[in-house]
């Protein structure tokens, strides 16, 4: 128990210090292999093996995805044909941001890609239009997290690998979840809509609704193709991940034509660069992983929870309660890897749902996603315009993180609305 | 001399990087062409799944120290934004000296899980048998490039640092 205690330190101490996280695990890895004399051929094998493997290959390739219908304009197209079916409600504008962020959501599987998406075409939109400026920066922020509970999502893929539960499972797992969190935020924007004030629209006509769905048509399959691809059986994720990249490209460069041939090597590079990182702290993860388990700390984590008689409904609020710490200075990947490894033995001896739990953790990361100092959506929104201070971002988001805090809550007390439709499949 | 070392180096991170993007869009038309042969000519392929997991290695490994160098790799900047400028050079050169030797202490074991890889001639357990060494080397380009990330990285803060003290030492 001493020897985790002094790791942990370690490697805070040098999270603080500034040494990337995926370099920080690996180096406090090396350090125990070295103290406790352990072989150190483990590192050869463990860091490649730890990136060989076809699921996590989903990863790079979702992200890409999600560069090429940002880059290709595909959010303003979502956002415009979601605009026109319900711009004339109470708040139509946000419940469109809402919903737009719903469907971005089912395309990628990243928070900050649906908030940057959705963000640079609502956020200009809602203020014309008379919204207050600190909601909907919040809402966007919110709106955004939505990305890694419905499927696809990187946290789950990365779950399913570190856990071995089926990604596929695991999507279906969040659909539900995803649909009620949806169903909340439009309720709350248009509760504060017409409370705040906004610019009430003019309702679509029926032909200028079935012209903007028909122009934009094939973004709006693109969920269905991966979903639906998934849920059927047709694809494996990654499969699914391959299938929507080139589908995107190809109405991105033949259809659209919102993109160019020559756009591609920029796009390849703004998606390596993002990938790598998760490749590199998965590296660092599975080596810190396979460190503890050869040092048998996972074992005696679990002998310790059982001699303290905790029941699993109180080992999960409590693991509730440090990732929701952790969540303020990591972002989601970190996190997640860095815990994974010690909690997911735990989790079997308790007999604690593991489907479950991935949701109960995914909805905790979207709180992450926003909570300050630390939350990678606070950055993408407040880089969506110059004009727009960090402050204004994390005072807008603070009765999102209360709606969240409600939702995790919900998530805990019904597990049936994340292990309902995995179980059919 | 020292820039000239880093200009080579930072050029052929961003190579590897923008090849390393191209890769990634080589495995999704690999697997998309998978996903056609089984479902449209109903012939399944026996290669593309080990290829695209081989490019999967190859292309996040050798974009890993293209990511550093733009400071892409997460970390947490939370305490070291609020230091005086002395300090986090400090901080930054230590944990870049940390870092490099981490790398390097990968980059032989990559070495030595290569080594036997050629020595043994060791292949893959697939149809396809692809020399292992394919794949392995990928973990020694990766690391050594990070190895000398890290050390330009260390460099560059030292002679900040000696800059800022020249500075200091002006203005008293």
């Amino acid at each position: 128990m001493i020897t985790f205690l002094i790791v942990l330190s370690i490697i805070l101490l040098l999270l603080f210090a500034g040494l990337p996280v995926a370099f920080s695990l690996g180096s406090v890895s090396v350090l125990l292999l070295f103290f406790y004399d352990l072989p150190l051929k483990i590192i050869g094998s463990t860091v490649f093996g730890s990136l060989d493997s076809f699921v996590l290959l989903a990863i790079p390739l979702f992200v890409m995805m999600s560069q090429v219908l940002l880059d290709g304009r595909i959010g303003d197209d979502l956002f415009d044909t979601v605009n026109v079916w319900v711009r004339h409600l109470p708040g139509g504008l946000a419940i469109a941001t809402v919903i737009a962020c719903a469907f971005f959501a089912a395309i990628t599987g990243s928070g900050a890609a649906s908030a940057a998406t959705i963000g640079m075409v609502a956020y200009p939109a809602m203020l014309a239009r008379g919204y207050d400026k600190k909601f909907t920066l919040g809402l966007l922020g919110t709106g955004g997290t939505l990305g890694i509970l419905i499927p696809p999502s990187i946290p789950l893929i990365i779950y399913g690998e570190v856990a071995e539960e089926s990604v596929g499972r695991l999507f279906m797992a969040g659909v539900v979840p995803g649909i009620v969190l949806t169903a909340i935020l439009i309720l709350y924007a248009a509760f504060r809509s017409v409370r705040g004030g906004y610019l009430r629209v003019e309702p679509a006509s029926w032909r200028e609704r079935l012209r903007v769905t028909k122009k934009n048509i094939w973004g709006i399959i693109l969920p269905v193709i991966i979903l639906g691809g998934i849920y059927s059986g047709i694809f494996t994720p990654t499969e699914a991940a391959a299938a929507g990249l080139v589908y995107s490209l190809f109405i991105t460069l033949v259809i659209y034509r919102t993109l160019r041939l020559r756009d591609i090597p920029e796009i390849g590079l703004k998606s390596v660069a993002t990938s790598c990182m998760i490749a590199m702290i998965i590296t660092g993860a599975m080596l810190f992983g396979r460190v503890m388990t050869l040092l048998e700390i996972p074992q005696q984590l679990t002998e310790l929870i059982i001699q303290w008689k905790l029941t699993p409904i109180m080992f999960v609020i409590a693991m509730n309660i440090l990732m929701l710490l952790l969540g303020c200075i990591l972002e989601t990947v970190s996190i997640i890897l860095l815990t994974m490894p010690l909690v997911v033995p735990i989790i079997h001896t308790l007999g604690i749902d593991p489907i479950w739990y991935a949701i109960v953790l995914t909805v905790n990361m979207e709180m992450a996603l926003v909570t300050p100092p630390v939350g990678m959506n606070l950055y993408v929104i407040s880089g969506l315009a110059p004009e727009i201070r960090m402050s204004e971002v994390i005072r807008g988001v603070t009765p999102f993180i209360i709606i969240l805090v409600s939702f995790l809550i919900i998530t805990i007390a019904f597990p049936a609305m994340s292990t309902w439709l995995p179980s059919l499949m | 001399m020292m820039e000239k070392i880093r200009a080579i180096v930072e050029k052929c991170n961003l190579y590897l990087g923008i090849v390393s993007g191209l890769g990634i869009l080589a495995m999704g038309l690999i697997i998309a062409y998978e996903v056609v042969c089984r479902y449209v000519f109903n012939a399944p392929t026996i290669w593309t799944q080990e290829v695209s997991i081989y490019l999967f290695i190859w292309t996040m490994l050798a974009a890993s120290s293209y990511t550093l160098q733009t400071g892409r790799h997460v970390r947490v900047d939370l305490i070291l934004e609020r230091m005086r400028a002395k300090k986090r050079l400090l901080a930054e050169g230590a944990t870049g000296i940390i870092g490099a030797v981490y790398c390097l202490i990968v980059s032989l074991q990559a070495w030595q899980m290569l080594a036997m890889s050629i020595g043994y001639g060791k292949l893959s357990a697939t149809p396809l048998r692809v020399p292992l060494w394919i794949p392995q080397s990928a973990l020694l380009i990766g690391f050594v490039l990070l190895t000398l990330q890290f050390m330009l990285i260390v460099i560059g803060r030292l002679s900040d640092l000696r800059a800022l003290g020249n500075k200091g030492g002006a203005a008293r």
